[in-house]
C-alpha cells in the first residue's frame, strides 16, 4: 500500500457543466436564446410567463418553457392555456434542476419552432444557482413580499443574475419594505445587472419585454 | 440543501479522478463564501454519499476561499466581512474579484500496486422515451 496525492482542481460540479455545455450547443445550433429564471416560491415567476407566453402569442411568436417543480403539473398547464409550449419536470426531492434533467426535457420541445425559450427553475433561491443548465443568462426574481432582506441573504443568484426582478410591486405602499436597502445590497454584490420593478399579476412587466425583446431571433436570421 | 447535492457531484469527481483500485483517504476542496455551503451540512451529506464507496471514511477537508473585491472609486483590494459591504470610501459597487469557486483541489489515495488511470466518466443514463 502506498499513499499518494493526485491533483484534480476541477469545478465539483463538472459532469453538471459538461451536459450543460452539451445544451448550449442545440440550442445555439437552432438559434433561440434561453433563459434560465430563478426565484422563490410564490414569487410570481409563473404568473410573469403567462404573461409573456400571451404577449408572444398575440405576436404571432412562440415562447417555450420548461418549468420544474418537486410536484404537480398545474405550473405546465397554466403556460399551456397561455399559448407556451410548456413541459414540466418534476423533480421529486431535487430542489433545483441539472444540465440533463434540462436535456431529456428538451427531447419533448422543437426548438426550431421557438424564438425564446425561459427555463423556470424550482422554487428556490439558494440550490440551482450553481447548476448550469446551458442558459444564456441567469434572471434572478424577488418579490416585495418576501421582504426587502431577500439579496443579501442570497448572494450568490444575486451576483450571478444578469438582471434582477422585483415582483409585487404594486404592494410597496402597503407593506414594510426598504427599497433603498434591498437596492443597495444587490448594488453591493452585483454592479452590472439592473434592477426593475415589475407587477406581473397586474401586466406591469415592460421593462422584462423589452429586455426579452433584444433576445428574440434577428428577422435576418 | 444543496450540500447534498454537492456531495453527489463531489463523490462522482472523486470516483472519476482516483485511479483503479485505490482507496479514498482525503479529499481537498475549496469553496468560496458566495456558495453558501454549511461545512457541516457538507460533511454530514459526505459521510452518507460516501458509505459503502471506495471513499467511504474518507476525511473532507475544506478550504475556505476569501471573497476578495476591489473597489472602482479608490482601488482599495479587500476581502472578508459582511457579503454586502461597501467600500470603507464610501463607493456602493465594488468589483468581485473572487468568491464564488467551487473546486475539487486534490485527493489523497492508498493504491495497491495498480496506477492504471481511472475509468472515463459516464454520463448519466437517459430515459427511454
Amino acid at each position: 500500500m502506498s499513499t499518494s496525492t493526485v491533483p484534480v482542481v476541477e469545478n465539483v460540479l463538472k459532469l453538471n457543466d459538461e451536459i450543460a455545455a452539451m445544451n448550449r450547443v442545440a440550442f445555439r445550433a437552432a438559434n433561440v436564446r434561453v433563459v434560465n429564471l430563478i426565484g422563490g416560491p410564490g414569487c410570481g415567476k409563473t404568473t410573469l410567463l403567462e404573461r409573456t407566453a400571451r404577449r408572444f402569442t398575440s405576436r404571432g411568436l412562440r415562447l417555450g418553457v420548461i418549468v420544474g417543480d418537486l410536484a404537480t403539473t398545474r405550473d405546465a398547464e397554466r403556460l399551456i392555456v397561455a399559448g407556451a409550449k410548456a413541459v414540466q419536470i418534476n423533480t421529486g426531492k431535487g430542489c433545483h434542476l441539472d444540465a440533463n434533467q434540462v436535456r431529456n426535457a428538451v427531447d419533448q420541445l422543437d426548438l426550431l419552432a421557438l424564438d425564446l425559450l425561459i427555463i423556470e427553475n424550482v422554487g428556490n433561491l439558494i440550490c440551482p444557482v450553481g447548476f448550469d443548465l446551458g442558459h444564456d443568462e441567469m434572471v434572478g426574481m424577488f418579490s416585495v413580499a418576501e421582504g426587502d432582506d431577500k439579496p443579501a441573504k442570497h448572494p450568490h443568484l444575486v451576483h450571478t443574475s444578469s438582471v434582477l426582478l422585483l415582483n409585487k410591486s404594486d404592494l410597496l405602499p402597503h407593506v414594510p419594505f426598504d427599497e433603498r436597502r434591498f437596492r443597495a445590497d444587490v448594488a453591493a454584490l452585483n454592479a452590472q445587472a439592473p434592477i426593475w420593478n415589475i407587477a406581473a399579476a397586474k401586466d406591469e412587466i415592460s421593462p422584462w419585454l423589452e429586455w426579452i425583446d433584444a433576445r428574440l431571433p434577428s428577422p435576418a436570421d | 440543501m444543496h450540500e447534498f447535492s454537492l456531495a453527489e457531484a463531489l463523490l462522482q469527481q472523486v470516483e472519476a479522478n482516483a485511479p483503479r483500485h485505490s482507496v479514498v483517504r482525503h479529499v481537498r476542496v475549496e469553496i468560496g463564501p458566495l456558495q453558501m455551503v454549511d461545512g457541516e451540512a457538507l460533511n454530514t451529506a459526505w459521510n452518507f454519499q460516501t458509505a459503502g464507496t471506495r471513499a467511504d471514511g474518507a476525511e473532507l477537508v475544506i478550504d475556505w476561499l476569501p471573497c476578495e473585491r476591489t473597489c472602482p472609486a479608490c482601488g482599495r483590494r479587500w476581502s472578508g466581512g459582511d457579503l454586502v459591504e461597501i467600500c470603507s470610501c464610501g463607493h456602493p459597487q465594488p468589483r468581485w474579484i473572487d468568491g464564488a469557486k467551487l473546486i475539487l483541489a486534490s485527493i489523497e489515495v492508498e493504491r495497491a500496486g495498480d496506477t492504471s488511470p481511472p475509468a472515463s466518466q459516464p454520463y448519466p443514463e437517459r430515459p427511454e422515451s
